[in-house]
């Protein structure tokens, strides 16, 4: 058992590396990937004087958006796996919660409002994560507090979608009531995908993604305590609050940076801890934290590849090629269920 | 080691749900709480595992207040199982009963060898070892419950609560549930309390009873002398039903044990054959009519019982001291002294002639009768 998890990491680790390499090759430019080896290694040297179209297309357009998806992918499946965890409900995640929804709505609130508009765009990111910060965190509640009235899953499961429709609704007024400038900026950052992640964003998510990464492993041995649920938890001696606070902010922090500059992505929160439970045969969190974080880097890296080149030269939203993967796992665990 | 739930008051908002409700438990016993629904049992089992705080009074394991224990202080000292029954999906047998070493393992919840074992052991107690790489949502309902007992006993707790432990299982799975119990109980000398909906079953298991309605105790003690018609009937607002309390219902079977000779008739004996039976212990009755209730009882359990042959009196008669010859104790239940029962007036006179210890039950509660079995019969076979 022991070393058929460490087999299965090893294989998963290692399989990041050609991931990384066919997406940073593969784009409306194929670059073979010996020359994508010699331009990333050469840039890593600081050997930048051979500034060709190549150098800057792989270290300025395709690293960046590779790395982006490896963390919007790790993040959102942690965030999903911890709140599967906490509603005991297999069929949650950021996105069917909301809370991508409720990120969406408070940053585009605060931009068709003028507060974080710029001259060229919007403020700076950690600006732009506190305000999602405050959306998902505000869903998260409103959420949180309907659970405890209803408890069915798939009535949870609908509560979650009207609040997205609910906002997106609420965005559409403020659309029509916005300046045109505001409108400009919000429309520029809504239009954002994995592929307008700058380099200081990404700094931002992997300073703000490791902590939370480090946080949800140690609080592994709490989070197993869950399954058997809240009242169970706490004469185990596991304090039930701390957990639960941990597990709020961290799925709300890490939804809330991905979606503030990657915009909402579809599927991935709920689907990717599935793949990981089937993948290990374990309900056990302190082995699928870290194995749910490298499918969802794995699996979002080629659900942007897919979104990029199905119809190149058109590029699709992310959330087009994620739902492809997920809505079909989505459908198979609301069927499997006989409740 | 004992548990002591002191004058308490639980509330839920405005509204009292238990009042003033004071209890011990003596440790090597198990209790049933039985009522109606609604009167307070699964508030008071969550009180006394702390989670649930009350608003007066509070309860002491080892004299030591457990609202003032740390958690995981508590969680070494007490487990619980509740009526959820929680969905564990991809959980093996094994994994779902180490949840319960939580409060011994480190920051990572990493098993040692000596939790491995205590998993195991656990498991064994509660005939389920076989489970250990299964499943647990493979299971049956009543394998489950096991294993639920097993991940609470894997705290190593002195008390043990269970909400329900026999509710939606078969029949037979509600008897091995409640005989495991009293087994552990015993084996462990640990405090265990179980609510229970089933009054034939608390009454054949428990070693106290605990009887309420409306957020309070109506009745507590032994099974035969609190499960009575009157009680009942108040308990459970019973109009249109009669209460037999010594009616036929299913019977613990034991092994008979001729050192111990129960003279009995007309129903006195069933009492004691119950008691006896919950604490494993064997025995011999007689003489008795063959249509006599103690009779049906006493051979539903599979003892010794010596029946009345009105063609061949002298050779009952014969049997029985046979019996009596190899007797420690004899026990007089009371039978009733019309004449009907002379042959078994003849076997207590024989008995205080052979000078055997001779116990009369009559008005003496049978507390004392298996305190006297325990200290003869049971020290010496140790």
């Amino acid at each position: 058992m022991r070393s058929r998890h460490i087999i299965l990491f090893s294989i998963l680790l290692i399989s990041l590396i050609p991931t990384f390499l066919i997406c940073t090759c593969i784009g409306p430019e194929y670059i073979p990937p010996l020359k994508v080896l010699k331009i990333l290694y050469s840039g890593l040297v600081g050997n930048n004087h051979s500034s060709t179209v190549y150098y800057d297309i792989i270290w300025r357009i395709r690293v960046p958006r590779v790395i982006a998806s490896f963390i919007a992918g790790a993040a959102l499946s942690i965030s999903g796996l911890l709140l599967q965890i906490l509603f005991r409900n297999p069929i949650v995640g950021p996105w069917v919660l909301g809370v991508e929804s409720g990120s969406v709505l408070a940053v585009g609130l605060l931009i068709l409002a003028g507060a974080l508009v710029v001259p060229g765009g919007v403020t700076s990111p950690w600006a732009l994560f506190a305000a999602s910060l405050i959306g998902a965190l505000a869903v998260m509640f409103i959420v949180l507090i309907l659970a405890g009235v209803v408890r069915s899953i798939v009535t949870l499961l609908l509560i979650g979608v009207t609040i997205g429709y609910l906002c997106s609704a609420m965005l559409s007024i403020l659309e029509a009531l916005a300046t045109k400038i505001q409108l400009q900026a919000f429309i520029m950052w809504s239009l954002g995908s994995l592929g307008a992640v700058t380099w200081s964003q990404i700094k931002v998510m992997a300073l703000v993604f490791v902590p939370c990464l480090v946080l949800s492993m140690i609080c592994g041995k709490g989070l197993n305590a869950y399954i058997l649920g809240e009242e169970h938890a706490k004469t185990l001696g596991v304090n039930v609050r701390v957990v639960r606070i941990m597990v709020i902010l961290v799925s709300s922090i890490l939804t809330a940076v991905i979606t503030a500059f990657a915009g909402p992505i579809a599927f991935i929160g709920l689907a990717v801890p599935h793949i990981a439970r089937l993948l290990y045969r374990t309900a056990d969190s302190r082995i699928l934290v870290p194995a749910s974080a490298i499918i969802g880097a794995v699996v979002t890296a080629y659900c942007d590849l897919a979104s990029r080149m199905m119809l190149a030269p058109v590029e699709l939203p992310i959330s087009t090629t994620t739902s492809l993967f997920g809505a079909p796992i989505l459908i198979m665990l609301l069927t499997r269920r006989r409740a | 080691m004992k548990l002591k739930v002191f004058s308490i008051d639980v509330a839920y908002g405005r509204k009292i749900v238990l009042k003033n409700i004071d209890l011990e438990f003596e440790e090597g016993t198990l209790t049933g709480i039985v009522g109606p629904n609604g009167s307070g049992k699964s508030t008071l089992l969550k009180t006394i595992a702390a989670l649930i705080r009350p608003i007066r009074g509070t309860v002491y394991i080892d004299f030591k207040d457990i609202y003032k224990m740390s958690r995981k202080e508590l969680a070494r000292k007490l487990s619980i199982v509740l009526t959820e029954r929680p969905e564990a999906e991809l959980m093996t047998v094994r994994d779902l009963v180490a949840l319960g070493r939580h409060p011994y393992t480190g920051i990572f919840g990493r098993l040692s060898e000596r939790d491995e074992k205590i998993v195991e052991e656990c498991l064994k107690l509660v005939n389920a070892l076989h489970l250990k790489d299964r499943y647990f949502t493979e299971l049956s309902d009543g394998e489950r419950q096991k294993v639920l007992i097993a991940r609470a006993l894997a705290q190593e707790p002195e008390v043990l609560i269970l909400d329900e432990p026999t509710t939606f299982l078969d029949i037979k799975h509600r008897m091995e549930i409640m005989s495991i119990l009293r087994d552990i109980a015993r084996r462990k000398n640990m405090i265990i309390i179980a609510s229970l909906h089933e009054l034939d079953i608390a009454a054949r298991f428990c070693d106290q009873i605990v009887i309420m309605r409306d957020g309070r105790i109506v009745a507590r003690g032994p099974p035969e002398e609190v499960l009575n018609e009157d009680t009942l009937r108040y308990v459970y607002s019973l109009d249109n039903v009669g209460v037999w309390g010594r009616g036929p219902m299913l019977e613990i079977k034991i092994r008979p044990d001729p050192r111990l000779l129960i003279v009995a008739g007309g129903g006195t004996g069933i009492p004691i054959y119950r008691t006896l039976a919950r604490l494993g212990i064997g025995f011999y009755t007689g003489v008795l009519y063959s249509f006599d209730i103690d009779h049906i009882t006493a051979s539903t359990m599979n003892a010794g019982v010596i029946t009345y042959d009105p063609e061949n009196i002298d050779k009952c008669l014969e049997a029985a001291l046979s019996i009596l010859d190899r007797a420690i104790i004899v026990v007089d239940s009371g039978f009733p002294r019309d004449g009907t029962y002379r042959h078994n007036l003849k076997i207590i006179e024989q008995a205080r002639e052979m000078r055997k210890q001779v116990i009369n039950i009559h008005n003496r509660p049978l507390r004392d009768l298996v305190e006297i079995i325990k200290d003869k019969l049971l020290n010496r076979a140790q």
